[in-house]
């Protein structure tokens, strides 16, 4: 079990049912499920969520179905492909086989949630690491559909963002140590939301440990200060050309 | 069509099939599930997607093959029937929408649900279950139209608040504050709130 003492910082009522109801960019539905592997208060909502579409989903009006369908669907149930995983595991009233992974609390290398898996698959130190300034680096994990680019940004002890302000969301989940700006302090687990409303956001990692955090970014962000301006046309570019 | 009232005694019964299909393969069983489930599956396909209705068969056929093979897995403590299934079938659509370019690529429905924490299951769960599950069941029922619009919107036809403000002509935070008054109504406090 994953600590959850320290949790702080929540998605919101209305993303965690967008959440469950499978309505959330998958950009975004990963910081959200990183989230819910530290967090035990939005996993229970997540439980009682899945009831209202559970619900919802009884209460549809039930549409006419062919047999055709129902017999396809019969003869399927014999081929062996669709029975090996089953085959594999032996004794099928096991309730946690086949299905899940061999050791149900692997993880991603480290203490990292088990969503990176797929896309963290040989831990943190392996990834394609860049250099964005002397404290921060920053290594892309993927695109999604809707432009959104999902990172892993990792700042030095006591390292700085440059002041920025955001043109679309951006969603950080804390994976390791910390960091602070002027709204608060964010430790494992916190989930943060910034959009361009909020003006001149500038983390700083605390002063004892490395950061490292998950982040979704909608679209590039933008530096403020005078200097970091002068970059901004490189920042959108390595937004959209990686 | 005749509307269905699900209760304890249906919810029991398609347990009991569920627990057949793991234990004897029993196709009779698993067939008494499809006459159940397809036609709502089909439903939820169609809430998405009007018209398409071979898109809906694929759906209706991926879940119920999915029944099938992970009847096993089933766990009474943590979901009833039907928040199981509906949950496949949110699974399903994820994963058709994914394959077909309306999703990144890189991440599947397993990966963003299946890996969560297990939650402690037991009869103490079951009843908590139990309880919420009633309590949503008659909530659904008293809320105000235009709040049940909304989420049936989010979780029927897989609209993304920005997609379901867009269609029903209403300020983003309109519908943002419809869903939370509904649980509110719906007795589901959520203390998050996004800072």
């Amino acid at each position: 079990m994953m600590p959850t003492q320290t949790i702080k910082y929540h998605p919101g009522a209305d993303r965690l049912t967008a959440f469950s109801a499978g309505a959330l960019p998958l950009s975004q539905a990963l910081c959200i499920s990183a989230h819910l592997q530290y967090c035990q208060q939005c996993r229970r909502h997540l439980t009682t969520l899945n009831q209202v579409g559970s619900q919802l989903f009884s209460d549809l009006p039930p549409m006419e179905v062919s047999d055709k369908l129902k017999n396809r669907i019969l003869a399927q149930l014999d081929e062996p492909s669709q029975t090996k995983g089953l085959e594999q595991s032996g004794d099928s009233v096991s309730p946690d086989s086949s299905q899940q992974p061999a050791d149900p609390h692997k993880k991603a290398a480290g203490n990292l949630p088990r969503c990176l898996n797929t896309l963290i698959p040989d831990g943190l130190k392996a990834l394609p690491w860049k250099h964005l300034s002397p404290s921060i680096s920053a290594a892309k994990l993927c695109n999604d559909v809707n432009g959104s680019k999902v990172e892993v940004i990792k700042i030095k002890p006591g390292g700085q963002v440059a002041a920025h302000n955001h043109t679309g969301e951006e969603i950080t989940l804390v994976l390791e140590g910390s960091f602070s700006d002027s709204a608060g302090v964010y430790n494992r687990g916190d989930i943060i939301f910034r959009n361009k409303d909020d003006k001149h956001h500038r983390p700083i990692a605390s002063q004892d440990a490395e950061c490292v955090c998950l982040t979704s970014v909608e679209a590039p962000i933008q530096f403020t200060g005078f200097f970091a301006r002068l970059f901004n046309p490189f920042i959108r570019r390595s937004h959209y050309s990686s | 069509m005749v509307k269905k009232q699900t209760n304890i005694t249906e919810l029991g019964h398609l347990q009991e099939l569920i627990e057949q299909v793991a234990k004897l393969r029993d196709r009779q069983a698993f067939s008494s599930l499809f006459e159940h489930y397809a036609p709502l599956l089909k439903s939820y396909s169609l809430a998405r997607d009007p018209g398409a209705y071979l898109v809906a068969d694929e759906l209706v056929q991926e879940v119920l093959i999915k029944v099938w093979n992970k009847a096993h897995l089933y766990d009474a403590g943590k979901a009833n029937p039907n928040t199981w299934i509906f949950t496949l079938a949110r699974n399903c659509r994820i994963d058709y929408l994914r394959r077909n370019g309306r999703f990144g690529n890189e991440v599947t429905s397993e990966d963003i649900f299946d890996h969560i924490e297990d939650e402690q299951s037991g009869p103490f769960e079951q009843t908590l279950q139990k309880k919420t599950s009633q309590q949503v069941q008659n909530g659904l029922g008293k809320l105000p139209a235009e709040q049940a619009q909304v989420l049936r919107k989010i979780y029927m036809e897989g609209k993304t608040q920005q997609e379901a403000a867009l269609e029903l002509s209403l300020p983003l935070g309109t519908v943002k504050s419809r869903i939370r008054l509904a649980l509110q109504k719906l007795e589901i406090i959520i203390r998050g709130s996004e800072k």
